[in-house]
């Protein structure tokens, strides 16, 4: 689904992914980890198409094409979704129309039909209750005064609207209670299936013990430095980074 | 062929003295045009060596030589449905180059005469100096139309005032004005839209002005539009005595050169004012918002929000003055305007300027000039909705929290249906 080879980005001249490998299949969930500052969201945001970032040597392939030279929106109606990090406040645009105009362009793009004003308004009720979404939200301007973990729930919300094929989360769990991160977490588990993907960016191996991943990667300093499964997460939260320095090859 | 400001104030002076032989008048009135023209011949059209008119020059609008429109008799209601809001239930009333000539029904307490046929005597206003286009509006004056609303009186649906401007056959100047009389405790919302009936050039000079009477509430919607050749110098001249309310809701959405100049005086105690404007400028475009607000007595408050988007080569000019007189302690006025320019052409000038002669104020005012911020575009296009579309849905939703301000939802659906579609958005 997903193969990155050798990739390379910069933000004003400082190199900050120096040589990423990675691949995804299908039905796979790969968790990355790594201290702060090491790239995770830069990657994240290259795959979602952010332009402040040069992409230097290296090629990103998603689904048999050349993903960077996607335009944005047609990476996200082609099955990608990013969760921010840090979701951005869109003032003045409710949440059901942003959907709105989400879903109808992803329906365009596929060659749906659009949906019906009360099919669209099923779904919409239908994802809320999935990740626990209080119907009030779907009123009030995207993000907008939203707290923290309100923020990452929209996150989650958005994803299970649009049905992404590979889905990107960047530390969607950060700044959730325990009860948020279950949903979350339920969320998650029940869009997963055999056809699509997850990366899940982490700083918390917790969030692993109930989105299980297949592999665990270490990004740091720009670099995939080590991969094993789901056991190297635990390991990371008892020793930390140190005791990783040297690149290995990434899966 | 176009004309010089000065070859086109002798043409027009000449005009008036044809028109004034034509379009008798009770005394009063032909004094007061006859004041007027005078006064003009004292006066020139702004230029912008004037601090006034710094950035709005009107070379544009008077080059093409309008002149008052021939007289157009009688209507049909039913053509009238056109210019009518989809849904609204309201008074329409029909002014055409300045004359009413339809209107539907009265409701109790609301009378509607010409002056010299109004029972009581209307209280003075306050002098001000009048410029160039005040004094024209006089001197070409047909009659006063006054609308009164009794004391006490709700008047449940709006008043709708269409200004309809004939400029099929030539280029034309109107005079569109409305002198408004509320009473004590009265209630009322009026809306006013305008419409071009042809492609000449128009210059629609208009003034309005309102007398709130103690404890009386005005919501008072304008929208402008017009097409590349329409012009418009507006004056809403707006006097407030003790504990009423008055809301304007200023919508500029197109048109050649719009210059308003929006003046209330505060002069009873407890008076609240608010004021919203939302101007849409593209192209060759050019909008200026004057406004006015002019606490004269304590214990008062004004709210202020101006919002613009700017795009191609259009111009954009917010001048907001606050007085807080001497003696108007305890005043709390906030202003703000808010501007997103679109294009590396668009420019804006704004200057928030606020006198304060009281020391026990509250005062506060802010101003930006911005781009669409990048990373509310991204997110949107992250989420699949293309860049343009992403944009229109920013500038719609930037645009949107003033409409939202407007009290009637039938208005509000009209002013956001034009916003759409000038944006060329739309929410499927
Ligand atoms: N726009 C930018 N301008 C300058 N530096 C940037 C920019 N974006 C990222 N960086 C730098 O790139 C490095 C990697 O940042 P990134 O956000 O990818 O880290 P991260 O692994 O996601 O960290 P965290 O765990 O704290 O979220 C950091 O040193 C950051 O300061
Ligand atoms: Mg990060």
């Amino acid at each position: 689904m997903l193969q990155i080879q050798n990739l390379h980005a910069s933000v004003q001249g400082n190199e900050i992914l120096k040589g990423i490998n990675l691949e995804i299949k299908p039905g796979e969930v790969h968790a990355i980890m790594g201290p702060n500052g090491s790239g995770k969201s830069t990657l994240a945001s290259v795959l979602a198409g952010r332009n402040d970032y040069e992409v230097g040597t290296g090629s990103v392939r998603y689904m048999g094409k050349d993903l960077l030279d996607m335009d944005i929106e047609t990476r996200s109606r082609e099955g990608i979704f990013l969760a921010f990090q840090y979701p951005v406040e869109i003032p003045g645009v409710s949440n059901t129309n942003f959907m709105k105009a989400c879903v109808s362009a992803h329906r365009k793009h596929l060659g749906l039909e659009a949906l019906k004003p009360n099919e669209f308004l099923k779904m919409i009720r239908e994802k809320a209750a999935l990740v626990d979404l209080d119907p009030k939200f779907l009123h009030r301007s995207v993000n907008e005064g939203f707290s923290g973990g309100e923020k990452k729930r929209n996150e989650i919300f958005q994803m299970a609207m649009l049905n992404p094929k590979l889905a990107i989360m960047d530390e969607t769990d950060s700044g959730l209670d325990i009860d948020a991160l279950k949903v979350v977490a339920r969320g998650v588990n029940a869009l997963r299936n055999s056809d699509n993907a997850f990366l899940v960016i982490t700083h918390y191996q917790r969030l692993l013990e109930y989105i299980v991943p297949d592999y665990v990667h270490v990004l740091y300093n720009g670099r995939m430095v080590k991969t094993g499964g789901k056991e190297l997460a635990l390991e990371l939260e008892e020793k930390g980074y140190d005791w990783i320095k040297e690149p290995q090859t990434a899966v | 062929m176009d004309l010089l400001p000065e070859n086109y104030k002798e043409l027009l002076l000449h005009y008036i003295d044809n028109w004034t032989a034509c379009h008798t008048a009770p005394a009063y009135l032909q004094n007061l045009r006859a004041q007027a023209k005078g006064a003009i011949q004292g006066l020139s059209f702004p230029t912008r060596k004037m601090e006034e008119w710094k950035y709005t020059t009107l070379d544009r609008a008077i080059g093409h030589q309008p002149l008052p429109p021939d007289p157009l008799t009688g209507i049909d209601p039913d053509w009238l449905e056109q210019y009518a809001l989809p849904g609204l239930e309201a008074t329409r009333l029909v002014c055409i180059n300045g004359e009413i000539l339809y209107h539907d029904p009265l409701p109790k307490g609301v009378r509607l005469e010409r002056l010299e046929q109004w029972p009581s005597h209307l209280p003075e206003p306050v002098p001000q100096p009048h410029d160039i286009f005040e004094q024209i509006h006089t001197a070409l004056l047909s009659s006063h139309w006054v609308l009164g609303v009794a004391p006490g009186v709700s008047v449940e649906k709006p008043i709708h005032c269409i200004n309809l401007i004939d400029n099929r056959l030539k280029n034309v100047l109107c005079q569109h004005g409305l002198l408004m009389q509320f009473g004590a405790g009265a209630q009322c919302n009026l809306l006013e839209t305008q419409h071009c009936l042809g492609k000449h050039s128009a210059l629609n000079n208009s003034l309005m002005q309102l007398q709130l009477a103690p404890n009386s509430v005005v919501g008072h919607v304008q929208i402008q539009q017009g097409h590349a050749y329409q012009s418009t110098v507006q004056r809403t001249h707006v006097y407030q005595a003790g504990g009423s309310t008055y809301s304007n809701y200023l919508f500029s959405l197109s048109g050649q050169i719009i210059r308003n100049n929006l003046h209330l005086s505060l002069q009873g105690e407890h008076t609240e004012a608010n004021l919203y404007g939302l101007y849409l400028a593209k192209d060759h475009t050019h909008i200026d918002n004057h406004t006015l607000v002019d606490h004269q007595v304590p214990n008062c408050q004004s709210n202020q929000l101006y919002k613009g988007v700017l795009a191609g080569n259009a111009t954009g000019v917010f001048n907001g003055k606050i007085y807080v007189r001497p003696q108007a302690q305890k005043t709390n006025a906030y202003q703000q305007n808010r501007n997103l320019l679109l294009s590396e052409k668009a420019t804006m000038n704004t200057k928030p300027q606020l006198e304060i002669w009281a020391d026990d104020v509250k005062c506060s005012h802010g101003c930006t000039i911005g781009q669409l911020d990048e990373g509310q575009l991204f997110y949107l296009q992250a989420r699949g909705i293309g860049p343009e579309a992403s944009k229109a849905m920013m500038v719609y939703a930037f645009a949107s929290e003033i409409v939202e301000k407007v009290k009637n939802a039938q208005v509000r659906d009209y002013l956001l249906g034009i916003i759409a579609n000038q944006l060329n958005f739309s929410i499927d």
